[in-house]
């Protein structure tokens, strides 16, 4: 256990390390920028209540809530489109489409058509979310595995309990990969819409410190970013198998 | 799946693609949104857009970023993945940073290049091959490692010499996992390509959406979403027909 911590201590350390030799080096004559090693600063400068409030918090906030509104509406979506052949395949050619464009290529249209609000930045992460999980959560309760159907109809479930026990409940698993790609595309999309149409969040911190040149803040986001996400996947997981332990047992 | 439920299916998946225009149609005759393109107007667009040379360089550049990014990502990725990540111990190493990188979105790598590097064709192959690898590193370097385990069993059974090792254990190895990670990466390498022209207007099919939406013309942006969807479900046929080949497995739509 103490050779593993060692070790990735030292990953982590030797991370750091090629971080600033990378960019220390090729940077440090360039008058606009600033080198890499200036990121402890940056985070003692940057770290105050204004950031947080109106830049982490915000993207906390305004991304929650859409991948939240995204994931439920997205299962009872995905349920719809199983519960007959027809709907599924009629809606088939449409949903690969939709899930084949790039979330980037959409989010400037949309925000051109629902206008800078903030609700517009919500929508558009409840909208790719639900698509992600409308799509896996459909094609795994089409594809169910016809013998759990047919011990359901010998044990005469009813359709309510077939769907949510059988259907639902033997894809559980699957679920949970879309509802991960949901989370992925959540935290790109709020950062790429606030970039886009608003002056708060992570993205519209991002786009400022590009046009004024500030590289060590840049950085800073770079790792609230990472660490956020980090924090994110891990509450994720924590859930996914405590929900999948109960499935199980 | 025998033909005559394949033709029903197609039939099916046929009537729900020509519903979305009529509905669309029927939508905007109903609903004054001043937003909201009519069908026919992005029809017109769509069929002008094709006329036209600009767009097919555009999609040409965006096809060869993100193609070209995709295998430098994974060449890449798979090297370094068999050459430190076979063992435990660089397994223990690398974990916690591939972790950390792989939650990283496009949007917080491309503003560094462009302050770093600045903006130029060049640098929209740099995003995205980094892109393939953040994204796909987590998945090869497992996968390594676990072909790298089996490749060991069966040279220890075949008792072959180095380069027969390479030629007939490794090498296979590392091609099977190369062309999975490959279909990891595909719509990455495509949403990185796409996000580049939007966010640094670097030259392609995002910089012409960013532009139409810009001046305007929310018609020619519709069309250009439409083509990119198109685009995609092309892109990742090709990707997995690729990966099935050189796999000659179909692991499924997860």
């Amino acid at each position: 256990m103490s050779k593993r911590l060692a070790l990735q201590s030292l990953a982590i350390a030797a991370g750091v390390a090629a971080a600033i030799v990378f960019l220390g080096g090729p940077v440090a004559g360039n008058p606009f920028l600033n080198p890499a090693w200036e990121l402890w600063n940056t985070i003692g400068r940057e770290l105050d209540g204004e950031f947080l409030g109106r830049h982490m918090l915000a993207t906390m906030k305004t991304g929650m809530l859409g991948y939240l509104l995204g994931a439920s509406s997205g299962i009872v979506l995905g349920i719809v489109i199983s519960l007959t052949n027809f709907l599924s395949q009629a809606l088939y050619p449409i949903l690969i489409w939709a899930r084949a464009t790039p979330s980037a290529a959409i989010v400037p249209v949309a925000i051109a058509m629902l206008g800078f609000y903030s609700s517009t930045i919500v929508f558009l992460v409840a909208a790719t979310t639900m698509l992600n999980v409308a799509v896996t959560t459909g094609l795994a309760l089409a594809q169910t595995n016809k013998s759990y159907l047919d011990v359901a109809q010998v044990y005469r479930f009813n359709p309510v309990k077939r769907l949510l026990v059988v259907r639902f409940g033997s894809n559980l698993k699957v679920v949970f990969i879309g509802l991960h790609a949901g989370l992925q595309s959540a935290i790109g999309v709020t950062l790429l819409a606030e970039a886009l149409s608003s002056d708060t969040g992570l993205g519209a911190y991002i786009l400022f410190s590009l046009r004024t040149f500030r590289l060590d803040n840049l950085w800073f986001a770079l790792v609230v970013i990472g660490l956020m996400g980090l924090t994110f996947n891990a509450i994720f997981h924590f859930l996914e198998s405590r929900v999948l332990g109960l499935s199980h047992g | 799946m025998n033909s005559g439920v394949r033709l029903r299916s197609a039939a099916v998946g046929f009537v729900g693609l020509v519903s979305v225009p009529i509905i669309w149609f029927l939508a905007d005759l109903l609903f004054d949104s001043p937003g909201l393109p009519s069908v026919v107007e992005v029809a017109q667009s769509l069929l002008k857009l094709i006329a036209g040379v600009p767009f097919w360089l555009a999609l040409g550049y965006t096809l060869l970023s993100t193609l070209l990014g995709l295998v430098l990502g994974i060449l890449v990725t798979t090297a370094v993945a068999f050459t430190f990540g076979v063992t435990r111990a660089g397994d223990l190493l690398i974990r916690q940073p591939l972790y950390f990188v792989r939650a990283l979105p496009s949007i917080a790598i491309l503003p560094l290049l462009l302050a770093s590097i600045g903006s130029s064709m060049l640098v929209g192959v740099l995003f995205v091959t980094l892109m393939v690898l953040l994204k796909s590193a987590v998945f090869i370097f497992r996968g390594a490692r676990d072909s790298f385990q089996r490749a060991r069993e069966q040279i220890s059974v075949l008792g072959i010499g180095f380069l027969d090792q390479v030629r007939f254990v490794v090498a296979p190895s590392a091609l099977r996992t190369s062309a999975m990670g490959a279909r990891l990466g595909g719509s990455t390498a495509y949403g990185a390509s796409i996000f580049a022209g939007i966010f640094a207007g670097l030259p392609g099919l995002g910089h012409q959406i960013i532009v139409a939406q810009v001046t305007a013309n929310q018609s020619r942006a519709f069309a250009l979403v439409v083509i990119a969807g198109l685009v995609g479900v092309g892109l990742f046929k090709l990707i997995d027909q690729i990966e099935s080949r050189f796999s000659h497995s179909n692991v499924g739509a997860q």
